[in-house]
């Protein structure tokens, strides 16, 4: 199965081996449905072992950072490589979604970003 | 009714159902609907010895069945390829043609080779059973058995029959709406090739040659100009995420966006990035997460400059008349991304033997065999190594080289290349 979820720490991770195109596209989408439903605040999709990613793909992750974004989620992206890497920085999302090293990079960065707006009353 | 031609006595009879009350009713549900519309079924007898090939065609008239009979596999070919009964009862031992050999040329004749087939023999041994199916037959049935068995193995015959009709006309109907649909999508394919500018001289002293291979029928790629003035002109291309009607749509209604007219009127600008930023607001991502990456460029010939634009599109560059190769990439997102965006004009100076070349990712992004990407640093060598050679040869040339790196001839991904070179 290319794509898997599973809960680590506060966080919701999908996990993406192999390709991520339009041919699963759905089992992506389905995943983030059940994250937005369980009130999740932290998504993060592992890249590690992604080796191709389509325009298709590209899209999805970027409507899914507009619709967390209005809900006052977080998505991160972490460890993507090669040729996955390639297509992420040419159509610049780091811009629109925070890109980490590894899974506990992410975590702590929103954990950091989570204590900052709580302090400020934000949220 | 019986009638004589030249390969024997050949009986065609219709007769109305008049055995058991049971039979009636067993032989109405096989022929289910038949009735009604008339159509009763044609069981084909193929058997030697006349004796029992009449007793089979006596019962099979009393169940109701249309029924013809022949006394051999030669004359019993002809007249399933002349009858196409719904059901074919085949004796195994024929002189000539036995049973087997005629289910093996039935299942090697693309006309016949549904064809349904109940072979009927005394050899009802397992293993001759088993040659009898494995050669071609659907079914088998002792001569031995009785008369309700013949009767449930032939209803079971004409039952996979129709089975067999329906799938076939089902078949045949998704094959005419497939061409309907390939149809409609050629005349879309027509009508969007229509909307790119005609190659050649676009303004006094510049020249335009372009390449446009959708990987579909229809594809989300579109490039065209826009002529601001005699020496002033807008030239784009965009790509929308997907393949096939809905990125065409969605391309043509941006095509739409950016004419001049609506240019002028949206945006009130020819300046590339404020173009852009608009467009941002005006095509956000849609339900599905499609979007599209574009490079807009404005070409002014009197102050000799290119002033561009881009949005998540990497496929722009320019080849000065030196050999110097400058992409015009920015980091920036696609469009649709974030409404928030705005889209910066980068401006360049350009001269006499400049050209430059827009194109889709589809000319970068694809795999040879190896699954190794052709990539940007091998097209801008290709275009490098091309130097100054006729700019049609450089189109032409490097899309010869793309296909012989991924060793066949269909991208994967739209590709469409448009290149200019500025003369004066």
């Amino acid at each position: 199965m290319p794509i898997t979820q599973r809960a680590w720490r506060d966080a919701t991770v999908i996990h993406v081996d192999d390709v991520f195109t339009y041919r699963n596209r759905k089992d992506f989408s389905s995943v983030v449905a059940a994250f937005r439903a369980s009130g999740g605040r932290h998504l993060i999709v592992d890249l590690h072992e992604a080796t191709y990613m389509d325009s298709s793909a590209l899209g999805l992750l970027a409507l899914t950072s507009q619709q967390l974004s209005v809900e006052e989620r977080w998505i991160s992206l972490v460890g993507p490589q090669g040729t996955v890497k390639q297509v992420l920085e040419m159509a610049n999302i780091d811009k629109m979604i925070a890109v980490f090293p590894t899974e506990d990079a992410a975590a702590a960065a929103r954990a950091a970003e989570w204590n900052d707006t709580s302090r400020s009353g934000c949220i | 009714m019986i009638r004589q031609d030249a390969r024997g006595p050949i009986e065609s009879l219709t007769v109305p159902l008049i055995e058991s009350p049971t039979m009636l009713t067993s032989a109405a549900a096989t022929t289910s609907g038949n009735a009604a519309e008339g159509d009763v079924s044609t069981v084909l007898v193929v058997d030697d010895e006349p004796t029992a090939r009449l007793a089979l065609a006596a019962r099979l008239k009393r169940l109701g069945y249309r029924v013809i009979q022949v006394g051999d596999g030669k004359a019993g070919l002809e007249a399933l390829r002349r009858e196409r009964p719904s059901l074919t009862i085949l004796d195994w031992m024929m002189p000539e043609m036995d049973g087997p050999s005629f289910c093996e040329y039935v299942r090697q004749d693309p006309e016949l080779l549904t064809s349904q087939i109940l072979m009927m023999t005394s050899h009802d041994q397992p293993e001759q059973i088993a040659e009898g199916l494995a050669r071609g037959a659907d079914d088998f049935l002792s001569k031995a058995a009785s008369k309700h068995e013949i009767t449930a193995r032939v209803q079971a015959g004409i039952r996979a029959a129709t089975l067999v009709k329906r799938l076939r006309d089902a078949t045949e109907e998704i094959r005419q709406k497939q061409e309907a649909l390939e149809k409609e999508l050629q005349s879309a394919a027509r009508y969007v090739e229509s909307l790119l500018p005609p190659p050649g001289a676009i303004l006094p002293g510049v020249q335009m040659v372009h390449v446009y291979r959708p990987s579909l029928a229809l594809g989300g790629d579109l490039f065209n100009i826009v002529p601001w003035s005699d020496d002033f002109l807008g030239l784009y291309l965009l790509d929308a995420s997907g393949h096939g009607v809905s990125p065409a749509l969605r391309s043509s209604s941006f095509a739409t966006f950016l004419r001049r007219d609506s240019l002028l009127r949206h945006v009130g600008s020819n300046d590339p990035g404020a173009i852009l930023t608009e467009a941002n607001k005006q095509f956000p991502l849609t339900e599905s997460g499609h979007y599209f990456t574009i490079v807009f460029a404005s070409l002014d010939l009197r102050c000799h400059s290119l002033s561009y634009a881009t949005a998540g599109h990497g496929g722009a560059l320019l080849h000065r008349r030196s050999g110097e190769v400058c992409w015009m990439a920015q980091p920036n997102l696609p469009l649709g991304f974030d409404s928030s965006t705005t889209y910066v004009t980068v401006t360049l100076p350009i001269g006499p033997g400049d050209r430059l070349y827009l194109l889709s990712d589809g000319l970068y992004e694809f795999p040879a065999a190896s699954g190794e990407l052709w990539g940007k640093s091998r097209l801008e060598k290709t275009i490098q190594a091309l130097g100054q050679q006729p700019l049609e040869t450089v189109i032409t040339e490097t899309i010869a080289e793309a296909v012989r790196w991924q060793g066949h001839e269909q991208f994967p991904d739209d590709v469409a290349l448009m290149g200019v070179e500025v003369a004066i």
